[in-house]
């Protein structure tokens, strides 16, 4: 008995231990320790790569902690860190959720002084009108990431309009008539009935070109789109061209010319059916564009032609939705100059070549020039070179994601040599093919942006349910049920639960101009 | 076990034995078939998978799968993370268990109703995840595998089926243990336990699968990839797939390229492994009443 | 009993219990760290809570929540399809693994009985996660096993995961096939226990099969069925997230829709917790009530019970 006795005792003894022991690590009154989060696509060995090298290089008084969270885990993991008044000194989120509550709950530091002092870097290179996403309340208290949010087009399968014989549709009519032929005609000419015009993204996800055609859409991840009508602004999601657009879907869904499973595809579903040669008209970013074609190629379909074109101009207008709002780097006020001062040496030129140019994990430096300067894989080089794939994952797994990025013009505005500036642009230019370009060009040209980019205080009440309400009834029109009773019901669903606040804190927080 | 032989069965008793037989084919071949389903899927190419042609056994048989998750970064880690928690949890669960099952299970126990009632009703009211994790921080678990094992030593539920068992464990044990002059402890450990077998081993199964399988508060209390345990990579894994190369292939690759479908299936496959190597070894026990047999002997 | 001797009978017991009571007392501590002290997060059940004022400073507002959970038509809707879909998982998931322990309980060959137990063990392995993503990757509208099936058989493929009849069935079904195993497992240790002698009495006295299992097996283990029901109702209010979860989709909110999704949306990804939280508490008081009720009409009428 003796022996259990003392088991219980070590039991209890190592239980204590384990609990002091992980309390706090010793810390050397020296040593700086800035927590460091950021939403990593993919976890991969970043302590080891030039970019962590190159900060530890010119910060060795900084213990970094890293504290990555899975883009995959991050909705459920934030709301609790902040709920629990545990943010790290430099974290990444969604300021279009979360700004003014991270600012009412103190968890955001005013960054207006310190970036004067030590973020030159930051605010010289920042995009044009970028910071004004993290401001609130006149105070400044983000860094939004610099990359364009007019991203989305309206792409389309080149061959099967050759192979149908079809021009490239202009109006909504000409759209439907397209998509009619894509399903029924068999564009892709291998004797099967497999083919569809269009397909959704589950809900009614990544459609958004046919909407804006009826002047309205649920926005990228149906956040809404607000719009002055009549002097005031107005919620797209209870205007009656909204309605319109959800039957006129639910027509097409019926006819057959949406992919009837796609209401429910997840990623790879909906990713996996472009891919098996499937669908013709594809709403996304023309920057994946060269992935898609060279997919299909390899599959076999070597004409596959997936171009970005203008989207639909429909009865009410025509364009595609932005992002609304840059991902933003906040400051939760502990270690609130070092903290600056670290990330804003990643916005400097000195940072930019000690760490290899594998910063941007949405492009990967291909090898350094006889200056020591980064070269980026061109745009055909990226298709045809065997190393690619590899060394893209090695940027992605090295990097922290910090919202700079060599697509941003202003990006080396801080630079002192203006020749490594140009050079960097030239390779941004480079990485760009003929769908991109033309891609880029179409969305900056018809993105629709919202005139509501920061939640106002009766979001915080309200808009989840209303969005969730958005979808449900949005899939249940376009799946065919009665769209008058469901619609009905959903304004008066609005009315009844935070429509009308939201609406007036918007018409007070934006006026009309 | 019946009690008698078939041929002594009248009539309607053979038809519900046959019945049984049957009923119980079916449901365990809807029980099986899912699984092998992801066992098939696992080791054949996107291609067949997405043409609907997997069923129950891999078509055009490749490792590809297993090779790219093998290949990515996190598993050994993972792997040695989960196996951490998996027996030091398991075995601490237990421990716990026993040493409260014992006590509840006397009904000379004082206050034995409320303790009772004061842990039945957590199995009512689950802990909130937020003041978990500031207690998990003022305890400076954070990052610490500990934090997965210590908020979760027991599970009320399984908790009760002990103490269950060790009330239908005969007084008269009891007795001559006290008589011989033996303590609490010599008697829980010495008696109740080793006669306990079924219940150590099913418990543990059920704590075993329960702490290979934390998900949630890994995520949450884990901060550093390298305290990763294998479910939470895994699911990296998986959605580091999705997004980057879906469904490439070569005309020649198509034949044996893995995509996220099959990869799916391996990563569930390879997420059961140890339990399902260490299930034949714990089954017999379950399967046994000559345990219990000898008690009321 | 007077107080007095009610507290000397406790003290004498106490005196004679002594180690049993502090061995009690220090797995009690385990508790009131890990659950107890946690729980005064709850009150912000009762508060207008927000992040900004944290747990301290927001105002108290008495059972406010709990009144507009009650006016909002959404809550109402995942309350009667939770009460509905878990109505069903006990009315027919309950008896099931019953009926199974009992079925294995019949079988002669040792062989077989040990296939199927292990065979049907086996989803119980797996997380829900990945279980209800296999039933997603099976229910697929066409590359998933049943339709493909279905197809075979010359019928339609049917959009499962869509639909309104289908969806709650779906849930039932692939708990049941997950589940029973487990508690199959826990049945068929009980009916280990039963006294083999009582058998032989009732053979003697010429009992048939279904009489035997009527009359002993079931009495047998009849202390475990009720305390495993018991348990089982106080979670009423609990359907399962995961299984949900992955398996729902705006279309079938209307049936599908759960307390506990129905939670996850408005506060983790809606930051509305002294909402989800008055939630929280009016399942935990209903299964509360629940467990007390069910534990008293069951002791009274079988003399078996929770404790």
């Amino acid at each position: 008995m003796k022996r259990v006795k003392i088991l219980l005792l070590t039991l209890c003894l190592f239980f204590l231990a384990t609990v002091m022991l992980s309390a706090g690590g010793g810390q050397e009154m020296e040593t700086v320790t800035i927590r460091w989060m950021w939403l990593p696509e993919a976890m991969g060995d970043f302590e080891n790569g030039p970019f962590v090298a190159a900060l530890q290089e010119k910060f060795p008084e900084v213990d970094f902690q890293w504290e990555p969270i899975l883009y995959s885990a991050y909705k459920e993991k934030f709301p609790v860190l902040m709920a629990s008044g545990d943010l790290p000194d430099i974290y990444r989120t969604n300021s279009q959720s979360y700004l003014p509550q991270l600012v009412d709950g103190n968890l955001a530091a005013a960054l207006d002084d310190v970036l004067a002092k030590v973020g030159k870097d930051i605010v010289g290179n920042a995009r044009d009108g970028h910071l004004a996403f993290g401001q609130y309340g006149g105070k400044q208290y983000a860094i939004p990431g610099s990359y364009s949010l007019k991203y989305f087009a309206q792409n389309i399968r080149m061959d099967w309009l050759d192979n149908l014989g079809m021009p490239v549709p202009v109006t909504l009519d000409e759209f439907r008539d397209t998509a009619r032929a894509f399903t029924f005609n068999d564009p892709d000419n291998n004797g099967k009935d497999d083919t569809y015009g269009t397909a959704f993204r589950q809900n009614i996800n990544f459609i958004d070109s046919w909407f804006h055609a009826f002047g309205v859409a649920p926005n990228h991840h149906q956040i809404g789109i607000w719009r002055v009508r009549n002097g005031k602004q107005t919620n797209d999601w209870v205007q009656p061209q909204m309605k319109e657009a959800l039957m006129y879907l639910a027509d097409m869904y019926e006819e057959g010319v949406i992919h009837p499973e796609s209401l429910t595809f997840d990623w790879n579903q909906w990713w996996g059916a472009y891919l098996q040669n499937k669908i013709g008209m594809w709403y996304h970013q023309p920057r994946r564009l060269s992935e898609m074609n060279s997919a299909l190629k390899k599959a076999g379909v070597a004409e596959a032609k997936m171009w970005p074109i203008a989207p639909p101009k429909g009865p009410y207008g025509q364009g595609t939705s932005d992002e609304g709002q840059p991902w933003s780097v906040f400051f939760s006020g502990n270690n609130l100059e070092k903290s600056v001062e670290v990330y804003n040496y990643t916005y400097t030129q000195e940072f930019f070549l000690k760490a290899k140019g594998q910063i941007d994990y949405a492009f990967a430096p291909k090898e350094l020039n006889e200056k020591g300067w980064p070269v980026y894989y061109t745009y055909d080089e990226a298709l045809s070179d065997p190393n690619y794939e590899e060394r893209r994952k090695e940027v992605l797994y090295s990097s922290i994601g910090t919202g700079w990025t060599i697509e941003n013009p202003n990006m080396t505005n801080t630079w002192p040599d203006r020749d490594l500036a140009k050079h960097v642009y030239q390779q941004f230019l480079n990485t760009l093919g003929g769908a991109q370009i033309e891609g880029n060009e179409l969305a900056d040209k018809w993105a629709v942006t919202s005139s509501k980019t920061v939640p106002v205080p009766a979001d915080a009440k309200y808009f989840v349910n209303l969005q969730s309400m958005f979808r449900e009834i949005a899939t249940k029109i376009v799946s065919g049920k009665d769209a008058d009773q469901v619609w009905n019901e959903w304004l008066t669903f609005y009315k009844a639960n935070g429509g009308p606040e939201i609406e007036k804190e918007v018409n007070e927080l934006i006026p009309v101009k | 076990m019946p009690m008698l032989s078939f041929n002594n069965y009248r009539l309607s008793e053979k038809i519900f034995v046959v019945f049984v037989y049957v009923f119980l084919f079916i449901f365990a071949a809807i029980c099986v078939f899912p699984f092998l389903n992801v066992f098939a899927r696992s080791f054949s190419p996107e291609f067949y998978i997405q043409q609907g042609q997997v069923w129950l056994w891999p078509v055009k048989f490749t490792l590809n799968t297993y090779v790219k998750i093998f290949q990515a970064r996190g598993i050994v880690s993972g792997f040695k993370n989960s196996f951490f928690v998996a027996v030091v949890g398991t075995t601490i669960n237990l421990f716990m268990s026993f040493m409260i099952a014992y006590p509840l299970s006397r009904k000379r126990l004082p206050l034995r109703t409320v303790f009772t009632l004061i842990a039945v009703f957590t199995m009512l009211f689950p802990v909130g995840i937020i003041p978990l994790y500031l207690l998990v921080k003022k305890l400076g678990l954070i990052n610490s595998l500990w934090a997965l094992i210590w908020p979760y030593a027991i599970t009320t539920f399984n908790m009760i089926i002990i103490k269950n068992y060790f009330q239908t464990i005969p007084d008269s044990l009891e007795e001559s243990a006290f008589i011989d002059g033996a303590g609490e402890l010599t008697i829980l450990f010495r008696i109740f336990v080793p006669l306990s077998k079924p219940v150590i081993a099913a418990i543990g199964l059920f704590y075993l699968i329960f702490n290979w399988n934390i998900f949630m508060p890994a995520v949450f209390f884990l901060t550093h990839p390298s305290k990763y345990t294998i479910q939470v990579v895994l699911r990296d894994i998986l959605t580091q797939h999705m997004l980057e190369d879906q469904l490439p292939f070569e005309q020649s690759a198509m034949m044996t390229q893995a995509g996220p479908q099959g990869i799916q299936a391996a990563i569930t496959i390879v997420a059961m492994i140890p339990i399902l190597a260490i299930y034949p070894f714990i089954q017999k026990y379950f399967t046994s009443g000559i345990m219990i047999g000898s008690i009321k002997g | 009993m007077s107080v007095a001797s009610r507290w000397e009978s406790f003290r004498k017991q106490f005196i004679k219990n002594k180690f049993l009571f502090f061995m009690a007392l220090a797995i009690m501590a385990w508790y009131v760290i890990f659950r107890y002290i946690p729980y005064y997060w709850n009150l912000i059940a009762f508060k207008d809570y927000s992040y900004a004022k944290g747990f301290w400073g927001s105002p108290w507002i008495g059972f406010g929540n709990f009144k507009a959970l009650f006016q909002d038509p959404l809550f109402l809707r995942v309350l009667r399809n939770t009460l509905v879909i878990s109505a069903l998982k006990i009315g027919i998931g309950f008896p099931f693994p019953i009926v199974l322990a009992l079925f294995l309980n019949e079988v002669f060959s040792r062989a077989y009985r040990k296939t199927i137990q292990t065979i049907t063990f086996i989803p119980f392995f797996i997380s829900w996660v990945i279980y209800a993503s296999i039933m997603y990757a099976i229910l697929s509208p066409s590359i998933g096993m049943l339709n493909v099936l279905i197809e075979k058989l010359g019928g339609e493929g049917i959009y499962f995961l869509a639909s309104e009849a289908w969806f709650r069935p779906i849930l039932v079904a692939s708990e049941i096939t997950k589940n029973s195993g487990y508690f199959t497992v826990i049945y068929m240790a009980a009916l280990a226990g039963v006294d083999q002698e009582s058998y032989e009495a009732a053979i003697c006295d010429g009992a048939n099969l279904f009489q035997r299992i009527w009359h002993i097996t079931l009495p047998g283990i009849a202390s475990v069925i009720t305390i495993l029901f018991i348990l089982r109702l106080g979670q009423l209010l609990t359907v399962g997230f995961e299984q949900v979860y992955i398996l729902y989709s705006p279309m079938v909110y209307d049936v599908g829709d759960v307390i506990e999704t129905f939670n996850y949306r408005q506060g983790i990804l809606g930051g509305r917790f002294a909402y989800t939280t008055a939630i929280g508490l009016f399942k935990s008081a209903i299964g509360f009530v629940l467990v007390l009720g069910s534990n008293a009409v069951l002791k009274r009428l079988t003399e078996h019970g929770l404790w």
